[in-house]
């Protein structure tokens, strides 16, 4: 297990959503008016309103799960091509993804109901809900969004739609004072939708219309999986990253959250990839995992001719070279160092399949950087599995074959099994020579709660619920520990992993938080696990 | 008043199933709770309950719970559609065009039928005390004695899946329902007439002194050839199998 104590305040985050069932839930009050945007139940009634738990939409970063993605037919084409990836968090309940109702909590007889185009004053009132804008890097890079209802026998009702244009048939309308539905949300490119609604009714007796607008926030991951490097030094206000411009999906990637896939070289004793550096920053539409601020401030900017990179570290089976810029062959030492006064442009090759970290350390004048990383996955994707794991690190520290193998085993008796290891690759677990820094705690600056943040690959744990995953768990008293994974989501306001992560999108390699309130002795302790 | 719309309701009744309580539109679930009677150990509570907004006996406004088996639930004419999707041919036992009764999945489709609205619901137990509970299909008995009944729904991308299937019993894996949550499916019925629906619920508490639960009921549904408005059973000494919840 991974296990953190609490240690020190962070700045909170805005709420993220990753699975579980959720609303979008439109109120409105004679006294307090109206409003709009997720919501959840804490138990038992659903019809019990003290029961429900309001969500700021501004606030509430829906995220698609990995389980939502896969492939349109012909029966969706009003939301693009067959063949063309989606992204759809469905009306029917699936543990694995999100289920996202929308529900209406309005007193009965204070709107006028709709009926066709007339509003009378009797029956218990409806409002309307209407589709007035989406905006975001997904729209930016032509993606669509629909919203829709799949009937008994299959067919599908279409209530919003961008691929045909907004206007006024994007209308949910005449939703009764007290309802709940669910639907199909769908969306067809990586990246964030603005899903702009307006909530509408006419009161009684006057018929005076009221309304508010409100913007739902919807990411769908990039998939954190480039063929080539293009890394750029970044710097502000003292902080240094190194970021990893995929130019052609208009995404940075931080420390971590992208994995380069190598693939075989022409002659095949080998493996290699196009790779770049430089110190000039990045300015591309997506950011997951660092600041867009930081990443489109280059280094140069702050240290002009004075930038440069040093490789620290290989971990990995065989070497890797970068031209004359870095070699592992003959060692690493002090000149495997490279400036980037200008960018350094050629090929990053490597002996053998595997899994490869790349640790660096940047200077400039007389400051220098924290360790940052580059992983690459030579002959293997991005979702490589345990096998490949065990294979990659047995043969990178020149132990017997199997000795990592079995998921239970800890070869290092560090209180982590390979398991648990492999979920937390990415995030720097070492099965050999252990991990530092793999999780921390920290104290929000309210004093209220606690959270341990970790890195979280969800091409290794998809969510499914199913042994085995990655769960997160926390305790008073190191005795008694509750976990929360698909099947007990936990409550977002209550004890819930959230995210925790900079930028304005996300990788599937992404910074979560699992956040609780402090008990009253205001002790509290996480672990993670594998089960 | 509820007098009243009962005695206007009277007008135009039609034969009923021979169980007493008519539950004709809006929402309701079968449900699970974990609670005790007095003098008796917590167990599984194996229920149906109804919204306000559900018509139960022609009146609605209440929020209550039933025992199993005391409640029809009516499946009224206008659910009735054309089954010509292939893909849910061996799953409903139905196909060619052939009639079958759906209670939708959908709210709108129901209100728009004037249909109930049922879900499966585990909103009594607290998710964190509870992992998944399981609906399983247990028996069926068809007016006809090879009719199917069945309950499905669809992924984002228009794949039909069968949770429960008396004509499928490979694909029959049975309805997982988070606790605290509660789900919705199309239920279908392959003919005109009274159901019985054996369902098992299950599932383990994180609690080690409660472990494994269980609990098998039979639920009544009833397929009729009349809009459901127009059906009303009798009033009885009902009050002692009706629950208001509290």
């Amino acid at each position: 297990m991974a296990l953190a104590a609490v240690l020190a305040p962070l700045q909170a985050v805005e709420l993220d959503l990753l699975y579980g069932h959720y609303e979008i839930q439109t109120d409105y009050d004679p006294e307090a008016g109206w409003t709009l945007g997720p919501s959840y139940n804490l138990n038992d009634d659903f019809n019990d309103r003290t029961q429900i738990r309001r969500l700021r939409a501004s606030e509430t970063r829906i995220i698609a799960p990995p389980r939502s993605q896969g492939t349109l037919n012909d029966s969706l084409s009003f939301l693009g091509p067959a063949g063309q990836t989606a992204w759809i968090l469905p009306q029917s309940f699936r543990r694995d993804n999100h289920f996202l109702g929308m529900r209406v909590v309005i007193d009965p007889l204070i709107f006028q109901t709709r009926v066709g185009d007339n509003h009378l004053n009797n029956g218990l009132g409806t409002i309307g809900l209407k589709m007035v804008d989406v905006s975001g890097s997904g729209p930016d890079r032509e993606g669509e969004f629909a919203l829709w209802e799949t009937g008994s026998l299959g067919e599908s009702i279409v209530f919003f739609n961008t691929q045909d244009g907004i206007d006024e048939s994007d209308d949910l309308s005449a939703l009764p004072a007290a309802t709940h539905s669910h639907f199909n949300w769908g969306f067809t490119q990586p990246g964030s939708y603005h899903v702009k609604l307006e909530a509408s009714g006419r009161l009684r007796p006057s018929g005076e219309e009221t309304s508010i607008e409100e913007t739902l926030q919807f990411l769908i991951p990039h998939s954190g999986a480039i063929n080539e490097v293009h890394g750029t030094l970044c710097h502000e206000e003292g902080r240094w990253a190194l970021g990893l411009c995929d130019i052609e999906n208009g995404v940075i990637y931080g420390d971590r959250r992208a994995l380069i896939e190598v693939q075989a070289n022409a002659t095949g004793d080998g493996f290699e990839c196009p790779c770049s550096f430089d110190a000039a920053g990045c300015s591309l539409p997506d950011s997951a995992g660092l600041p867009e601020s930081l990443a489109q401030r280059g280094a140069a900017t702050d240290f002009p001719g004075r930038v440069t990179l040093q490789l620290l570290e290989h971990i990995g089976p065989g070497e890797v070279s970068f031209g004359s810029q870095f070699q592992t062959a003959d060692g690493i030492d002090s000149s495997d160092s490279f400036p980037l006064d200008q960018e350094v442009a050629g090929t990053l090759s490597f002996t053998s399949a595997g899994i490869h970290t790349l640790t660096f350390r940047a200077s400039g004048a007389d400051s220098s950087s924290e360790i940052m990383t580059i992983r690459c996955a030579a002959g293997l994707l991005i979702d490589y599995d345990f096998a490949a794991w065990a294979d990659s690190y047995e043969r990178a520290y020149g132990l017997a074959a199997g000795s990592l193998a079995d998921p239970e085993g800890d070869f290092n008796n560090d209180g982590m099994n390979h398991q648990l290891e492999y979920f937390l690759d990415a995030g720097g677990a070492d099965p050999v020579r252990g991990s530092k820094a793999l999780v921390r705690s920290e104290i929000e600056p309210e004093g209220t709660h606690a959270r341990m943040i970790f890195l979280r690959d969800l091409h290794k744990d998809t969510l499914t619920g199913n042994s085995p995953e990655l769960v997160s768990g926390a305790s008073e008293d190191l005795i008694n520990w509750t976990y929360l994974n698909p099947s007990r989501p936990g409550f977002p306001l209550e004890f819930f992993e959230t995210g925790a992560e900079e930028g304005n999108a996300v990788s599937l390699i992404m910074r979560r938080a699992l956040r609780r309130e402090l008990s009253p002795e205001g002790r509290g302790f996480f672990r993670l696990l594998s089960r | 008043m509820k007098l009243s719309l009962i005695m206007t309701l009277l007008v135009g009744a039609v034969a009923s199933p021979a169980s007493a309580v008519l539950y004709t539109a809006g929402h309701g679930d079968i449900g699970i709770a974990y609670e005790e009677e007095p003098g008796e150990p917590p167990e599984f509570f194996f229920h149906n309950h109804v919204s306000p907004n559900a018509v139960v006996d022609g009146v609605s406004g209440n929020d209550e719970e039933f025992e199993a088996g005391v409640l029809t639930i009516v499946v009224p004419a206008s659910t009735m559609l054309s089954q010509t999707d292939s893909d849910l041919d061996t799953g409903t036992g139905v196909s060619g065009g052939a009639p079958i009764w759906v209670l939708p999945q959908s709210q709108s489709v129901a209100q728009t039928q004037g249909a109930p609205y049922l879900g499966f619901a585990t909103e009594e137990l607290v998710s964190t005390e509870w992992g998944m509970i399981t609906f399983e299909l247990i028996s069926v008995t068809s007016p006809s004695g090879s009719g199917t009944f069945s309950a499905w729904d669809f992924d984002g991308f228009g794949n039909p899946s069968f949770h429960l299937s008396s004509n499928s019993v490979g694909d029959n894996s049975g309805i997982t329902v988070p606790a605290g949550g509660e789900a919705h499916f199309n239920l279908g019925f392959s003919e005109l007439g009274d159901w019985g629906i054996e369902l098992r619920v299950s599932g383990t508490s994180t609690d080690p002194s409660i472990g494994f639960q269980e609990s098998t009921e039979t639920f009544n549904f009833s397929v009729v050839p009349e809009p459901s408005s127009a059906l009303l059973a009798l009033l009885g000494s009902l009050a002692l199998i009706r629950r208001r919840r509290s």
